[in-house]
């Protein structure tokens, strides 16, 4: 059970928000998607017959699937009964102390500030790759999330580790070059291959 | 059916090494709660692209088949399962660990799992004369109503929820038209982005959707699986338990049957062949009551069953070209990578492919068995690792991976999108198997109905003119029924017994 999740009730639910922000929060992601597929299909208007033929058949039903999701989550609020939640509240009988700790999906659906923060590092990353390469962004990514899960010594063998193991694999055996990023720094992993 | 240029492959020491690799990679992943086949083939794929293919295929099937036997050890050492579909195993595996009979469980689940595998594929090399004459039924009308059943049964019976099931199935389909189109030659929602001109790259997105996703959630949850469970030593009794497999051998074949029919429905398979096989073995029993408390059968049919099921998910993945399970849609996506079109006509054009997955998918079963039995007490130290260590160097490697496929950088931004998305949707549990499968079926759907259109000189009857297409009409109504059949009948009934 994450340490920060002050949340459970203990009974297994684990941090569940109340009912209208998660419902409020699965709305929001569904209305998102609307919006794109109303921008896809409004281009698509633009195409000769030919083109925009199966983008409007698949376009349009998907469309009136999100709408009527989004009725039924303004109607009923969030699917707990679904098929699945069912039969995985069958097996949690079984045995509840174990098996919910390996179900796919939180119960929780508005993230969790902890997930929050490592969707950021993951996209904080992605871009420092991009502006400095993969071999500064990779290896200061890596320390600095290891090191606040646990020590310097672990985030410095995890680090090393991980350089050693992606020369090996993606310079030596796949023998690409890692990406020197938009301000082409010097590093002395390039020009090794 | 062994063409010699497949022989010359397998009989490769580097293959025979490749298989060993991969088994392992694939126990290893497999022990990890959240590194399941899914994420290791997602991961797995972009490094085979400069493999042969047959070999990238070995490399695949063996991890995939690893995976499952990695996950038993950890049921019955830390009654924890590395992936769902071992959850079974635990109810009887963990307390004959607790027992002192570890090694005997883990004997017997290593030997059900390797011979439940045997029987799985065997039912699949006996279907494979069967497909070959079911494919000369297949035409492009026929092929464009097997891909839309084949995207209808995974949305609605692999979801939670049969609507975002098909949300997420239409989005799929829309992704994999962006770009140029290879049916019309037209230009579809590139939004001038010259990368988009060849659409959205399938393996970035597969990484993005399936790795990426899973490590910020399971980052966000933190710690890991000996901080709710007691490391337990196997021991001695492997020998023991290997034995007790023989002894029940009719409980093993009736449990590895369960498992590969479970396995030929897609969408189906993981949790509920496990149970069901071991519902079924409880129920066949003389003293039910035994069962839960530590008795040997239970994990003998969960292990079986769950082994068994991954040759019968090959029989629609690889005859019709309708993945039989999570970890085979994944599979698709290494498919498209070497060139190789999923669908009917694989098994005609590819036997070799073909070959080389079944002979893989038997070996990997058969060595992961031995690693098991010999480096259980090793292996299982893995699960002491943080995850919070594990998933920032599982992401690295994704985005490395991801420019590694074609050396530039518009494939780690998919990644990154899906990988956002891809939680997103887990929070709000949305399947995620639909889309890629959308991704990687709407080419092929788009392709046949057009080809239907210029066969039929622009007349939709070709769509209904054959029986065979009919029954696919007919299969895709009834879809839309079994969730309503699953919740009144069946899984619910069994389960709740």
């Amino acid at each position: 059970m994450s340490p920060d999740d002050h949340r459970s009730d203990g009974d297994g639910t684990r941090g569940r928000l109340p009912m209208s922000v998660d419902a409020a929060f699965a709305g929001a992601f569904f209305v998102v998607l609307l919006g794109y597929l109303l921008v896809l299909m409004n281009v698509a208007r633009t195409y000769d017959s030919e083109n925009r033929l199966f983008p409007l058949m698949v376009g349009i039903p998907t469309g009136l699937f999100i709408v009527a999701y989004l009725g039924r989550l303004w109607y009923l609020g969030l699917d707990t009964d679904s098929s699945s939640a069912r039969f995985d509240d069958l097996v949690d009988d079984a045995d509840e102390e174990v098996i919910e700790e390996v179900q796919e999906g939180d119960e929780s659906v508005m993230p969790r500030s902890s997930e929050l923060y490592v969707a950021g590092t993951v996209i904080a990353a992605t871009v420092g790759v991009y502006v400095l390469g993969f071999a500064y962004a990779l290896p200061v990514y890596i320390f600095l999330i290891v090191y606040r899960a646990k020590n310097a010594r672990v985030a410095l063998l995890v680090t090393v580790g991980f350089l050693a193991i992606a020369y090996v694999l993606f310079v030596v055996l796949l023998g690409t070059e890692p990406y020197r990023g938009i301000l082409d720094l010097p590093h002395p992993f390039y020009g090794w291959f | 059916m062994f063409p010699l240029q497949v022989t010359g492959v397998l009989l490769d020491p580097i293959s025979i090494l490749i298989l060993i690799l991969g088994a392992l990679i694939g126990v290893f992943m497999g022990m990890l709660p959240g590194l399941g086949g899914t994420i290791t083939l997602a991961l797995l794929i972009p490094l085979t692209f400069g493999m042969d293919p047959l070999v990238a295929f070995m490399l695949l099937i063996a991890a995939n088949g690893g995976t499952s036997q990695g996950g038993s050890v950890t049921a019955i050492l830390l009654n924890t399962p590395g992936k769902a579909p071992n959850a079974a195993t635990l109810l009887d595996g963990y307390p004959l660990a607790r027992q002192g009979r570890a090694g005997e469980a883990i004997g017997a689940s290593a030997a059900a799992s390797a011979l439940g595998a045997i029987l799985g594929v065997g039912v699949l090399v006996l279907s494979i004369p069967v497909m070959l004459q079911l494919i000369l039924l297949f035409g492009a009308p026929e092929i464009f109503w097997l891909g839309i059943w084949g995207l209808s049964v995974i949305a609605i019976i692999v979801s939670g929820n049969v609507l975002t099931g098909l949300i997420s199935a239409g989005f799929g389909l829309l992704f994999a038209m962006h770009g140029v189109s290879r049916v019309t030659a037209g230009t579809r929602w590139v939004f001038d982005i010259p990368e988009m001109l060849d659409g959205i790259p399938l393996i970035p997105a597969l990484i993005g959707l399936f790795a990426v996703s899973e490590m910020i959630k399971l980052s966000g949850e933190g710690g890991t699986i000996t901080e709710i469970s007691e490391d337990t030593a196997i021991g001695d009794g492997t020998l023991a338990g290997m034995k007790q497999v023989l002894v029940h051998k009719w409980l093993l074949v009736r449990s590895a049957l369960i498992g590969t029919f479970i396995g030929t429905i897609p969408g189906v398979g993981g949790v509920a062949a496990n149970y069901i096989a071991y519902f079924q073995a409880m129920q066949s029993s003389s003293d039910p009551e035994e069962f839960g408390s530590g008795d040997i059968r239970g994990v003998i049919a969960s292990e079986a069953s769950n082994d068994a099921k991954e040759g019968g998910s090959l029989i629609p993945t690889l005859g019709f070209g309708i993945p039989g399970s999570a970890s085979m849609a994944v599979l698709f996506g290494a498919f498209l990578l070497h060139g190789i079109t999923p669908g009917p006509l694989l098994i005609d054009n590819h036997m070799d492919v073909v070959t080389v997955i079944i002979i893989s998918a038997l070996a990997s079963n058969i060595i992961s068995s031995a690693i098991i039995i010999g480096l259980a007490d090793h292996l299982v130290k893995i699960t002491r690792i943080d995850v919070k260590v594990i998933a920032p160097v599982v992401i690295s490697v994704a985005l490395m991976a991801s420019f590694a496929i074609s050396s530039t950088f518009f494939p780690v931004w998919i990644t990154l999108a899906f990988g956002i998305l891809g939680f997103v949707m887990i929070k709000v549990d949305m399947a995620r198997v639909p889309m890629i499968l959308g991704m990687v079926l709407g080419p092929i759907v788009e392709r046949n109905f057009f080809r239907s259109l210029q066969i039929s000189g622009g007349s939709l009857d070709i769509f209904f003119a054959s029986p065979v297409s009919i029954a696919l009409i007919v299969l895709i109504g009834l879809s839309f029924l079994l969730p309503l059949i699953r919740e009144h009948t069946g899984t619910e009934e069994v389960i709740s017994q």
